[in-house]
């Protein structure tokens, strides 16, 4: 049993040497520096750096607009894909093609993309010149409170496949029988979808749930190309700061703000996690 | 057992891979600490020791990092090591292959790029270089953490150091404990060229060795009422080069940001009336006719980089020109505006300061290109330039060039304009960049004038609070 286990130890050493390296120490590193003083050698003033952060405004406004993010984007993509996921589940025209046009987001290179929707909500973009055309005021997409909106819409664009594919998977392992046996009982739609189609996805739905959830936090990379390191307020991102603040050295500032985020990601998983676990202990 | 020999192999491979990358690690640490220390035949355990005594004596060498291969520092630099044989110094540039005309935009930009995280990295671990030319350096964010040298409390502390001897405006920070934390090696005015004789012609008088803008805006007026030579006052863009509105933004509201952002409670005020009644004025300006953007006007926005290139510039605009301050905000005290250039800093953490130090001063006394710091050197320019007697201007493209005489009477007045020179031009700043971005919406007629306020203010508020 003992050899087993070096054995396994063995075969996990390369990918846990990686991780270790990569993420894990740095992120120590990182978590140490948080709690010491910018000066080389660095002493140890405890808290004080997370004081500074919550101090600073744009921190806050940072994180609120995250959060917000997250708690608006994430229920509108999984709805959205749901929807998405029962409908292509039936024998639908042209059903093949369609769920290979969901799947394209996720191959075509965000850069490229970017720049296409740049030129779109730019306030002298396209958007802008067919409401000048029709008549109405133009709105100044990006730098406005609807920046935000557009971003979701990004969002959502963008892993709507992902989480398409997901859910189709789950949907498919869903026994038929289920369905005859519910409609011989004379179940209609409604109670079918309530008492099959959502209990049994409901696993699934647990971890489309967080996958949508760590991908709303790396939506930054987009918000960053198409609207830079200081965008409208709505828009600036936990990660905005983070950036801005490794451009400026401020790494103490940097690390706490990274060490926050993960333990509040940390909390999210894993409250999830257990949730997941009764409901799991529950159906048994 | 073949098993067992296979956990073995693949063992010592892992352990080869962590030995060889620990050992590169030691490898380029203890080659940054000999380049610190200049002293490639110790090992390790020597350079312990010798690390403390390098202050003391011995032979030091001197890292001196710059972006751009510089020709001043090369020989300075070969100057200072024949007058001083125990220090060695150590130029390094971030350009990775020499300039030419072919050299790309992307490649200069990728090196400026590698060349600020790198010394960014450098810095905060504790190395880095002993002296730095803070050119693309964020040498704000340096100061703020502690990672340059005082250079105000080295000048207060050395007696062989007289701040009289240069031009104390720009030398800057007189006897304080925070600053400066850099010292340039040279400095350029900025102001405006203007025609004297076309001016004269139409009877407009002011001052502008007092002027504001608001004083500047309402002599622009009477110029373009009086129907004079020009149709516009003046032409914004340095030297003959037209520049938009952004130009001209960005140089009134640099010299009014500290009407706008209070730095010390991270305040900004950019949806304020003033700020919007300053963007109004000077939309004003473009849609009156007083700042042109295509011809010629009574005045030009020029910076001077040298005396020849002072003489130069007035001769380009034609025989009766003269060099004007240019207008300054209400609250500030009046002078020249000014640009230092060649800003160089001490690191804080070198063990070689005291020398560092020795050969910053040798080289602020021995700059003679640009307008040096160095009152004497400028002197000296000048007096060179006087007895050249005459200027052939570099031909640029088919321009053509022609020799002139120099001008005694007028190269005098630069001396005084640099005496004079008070308002240093920050024209950088993110704060600005936000200006500069979101007010061409304004300028194109798309945007209000409080639209555009509220919106440099939101931004503008997140910078101040991060």
């Amino acid at each position: 049993m003992s050899r087993d286990g070096a054995v396994a130890g063995l075969f996990l050493a390369p990918s846990l040497i990686g991780f270790s390296v990569f993420y894990l120490i740095p992120f120590v590193l990182g978590f140490y520096q948080s709690f010491t003083d910018g000066a080389i050698g660095g002493q140890l003033v405890g808290f004080r750096n997370y004081a500074d952060l919550l101090h600073s405004a744009s921190f806050r406004k940072a994180a609120g607009n995250t959060m917000l993010f997250t708690a608006v984007g994430v229920p509108l993509l999984i709805i959205l894909s749901m929807t998405l996921a029962i409908l292509l589940n039936r024998s639908l025209y042209l059903r093949s093609w369609l769920r290979t046009s969901f799947m394209l987001p996720l191959v075509v290179p965000v850069a490229s993309v970017v720049t296409v929707w740049q030129v779109f909500f730019d306030w002298n973009g396209t958007l802008n010149a067919w409401l000048h055309e029709l008549g109405m005021a133009r709105v100044d997409w990006m730098q406005s409170n609807w920046s935000m909106s557009i971003v979701v819409v990004m969002y959502v664009w963008k892993n709507i496949g992902y989480d398409m594919i997901l859910l189709l998977a789950g949907l498919q392992s869903i026994p038929k029988d289920y369905y005859e046996t519910a409609s011989l009982e004379g179940a209609g739609r409604f109670r079918q979808f309530r008492h099959i189609t959502v209990i049994y996805l409901t696993p699934t739905l647990f971890f489309v749930l967080l996958i949508s959830i760590i991908n709303s936090f790396k939506v930054f990379r987009e918000t960053y190309l198409l609207a830079g390191d200081y965008p409208y307020d709505r828009l600036y991102m936990l990660q905005h700061y983070m950036n801005n603040m490794f451009f400026e050295l401020d790494v103490q500032k940097l690390t706490a703000a990274a060490t926050l985020m993960v333990g509040c990601i940390v909390m999210l998983t894993s409250g999830l996690l257990r949730a997941e676990r009764r409901f799991r202990e529950n159906s048994e | 057992m073949k098993k067992m020999g296979l956990i073995l192999l693949s063992v010592a491979l892992v352990v080869l891979t962590l030995a060889a990358c620990s050992s590169n690690k030691g490898a380029s640490e203890s080659d940054t600490a000999i380049k610190n220390l200049g002293n490639p035949t110790d090992g390790d355990e020597a350079s312990a020791t010798t690390n403390a005594a390098a202050d003391s004596g011995g032979h030091k060498t001197i890292v001196f990092s710059v972006f751009w291969p510089d020709e001043q520092y090369e020989q300075a630099a070969k100057a200072y090591e024949a007058a001083h044989p125990d220090v060695t110094i150590k130029l390094e540039y971030g350009l990775s292959e020499p300039y030419n005309n072919d050299s790309s935009r992307e490649q200069t930009d990728a090196d400026i790029e590698k060349f600020t995280t790198s010394t960014n990295a450098a810095m905060l671990s504790g190395k880095g270089p002993d002296l730095l030319d803070l050119r693309y350096l964020a040498a704000d964010d340096y100061e703020r953490h502690h990672l340059l040298e005082n250079l105000g409390t080295r000048m207060d502390g050395d007696k062989s150091f007289r701040r009289t001897d240069y031009f104390a405006n720009v030398l800057g920070g007189e006897g304080s404990a925070n600053g400066p934390f850099s010292l340039p090696l040279s400095f350029s005015l900025g102001g405006m060229v203007g025609d004297e004789a076309a001016i004269a012609a139409t009877g407009v008088t002011f001052d502008d060795r007092t002027w504001t803008w608001d004083d500047f805006m309402k002599a622009g007026r009477e110029l373009v009422a009086a129907k004079g030579k020009y149709n516009a006052a003046i032409v914004s863009g340095e030297g003959m080069l037209v520049g938009g509105s952004d130009y001209f933004v960005r140089s009134v509201v640099a010299d009014n940001y500290s009407r706008f952002v209070d730095e010390t409670n991270r305040k900004a005020s950019f949806d304020s009336a003033d700020f919007t009644g300053l963007l109004k004025q000077i939309k004003g300006m473009y849609d009156d006719g007083i700042v042109g953007s295509t011809e010629r006007g009574y005045f030009t926005n020029v910076s001077i980089l040298s005396p020849e290139d002072y003489l130069t510039t007035l001769n380009v605009f034609g025989d009766d020109t003269t060099f004007y301050v240019k207008p300054h905000a209400d609250e500030e005290a009046a002078g020249t505006s000014f640009e230092t250039r060649s800003d160089i800093g001490i690191n804080a953490n070198s063990k070689v300061k005291d020398a560092a130090w020795d050969f910053l001063k040798y080289m602020m006394d021995h700059t003679t290109i640009g307008l040096p710091i160095n009152k004497e050197r400028f002197a000296n320019a000048i007096q060179q330039l006087k007895e050249k007697g005459s200027i052939t201007p570099p031909t640029i493209g088919s321009q053509h060039s022609t020799p002139f005489k120099v001008d005694n009477a007028k190269l005098d007045l630069l001396e005084g304009f640099a005496e004079a020179a008070s308002r240093k031009k920050n024209r950088s700043g993110k704060v600005l960049d936000i200006i500069s971005a979101n007010t061409a919406a304004f300028f194109a007629g798309q945007k209000s004038a409080e639209d555009v306020g509220k919106l440099i203010q939101n931004k503008a508020m997140t910078v101040l609070n991060e």
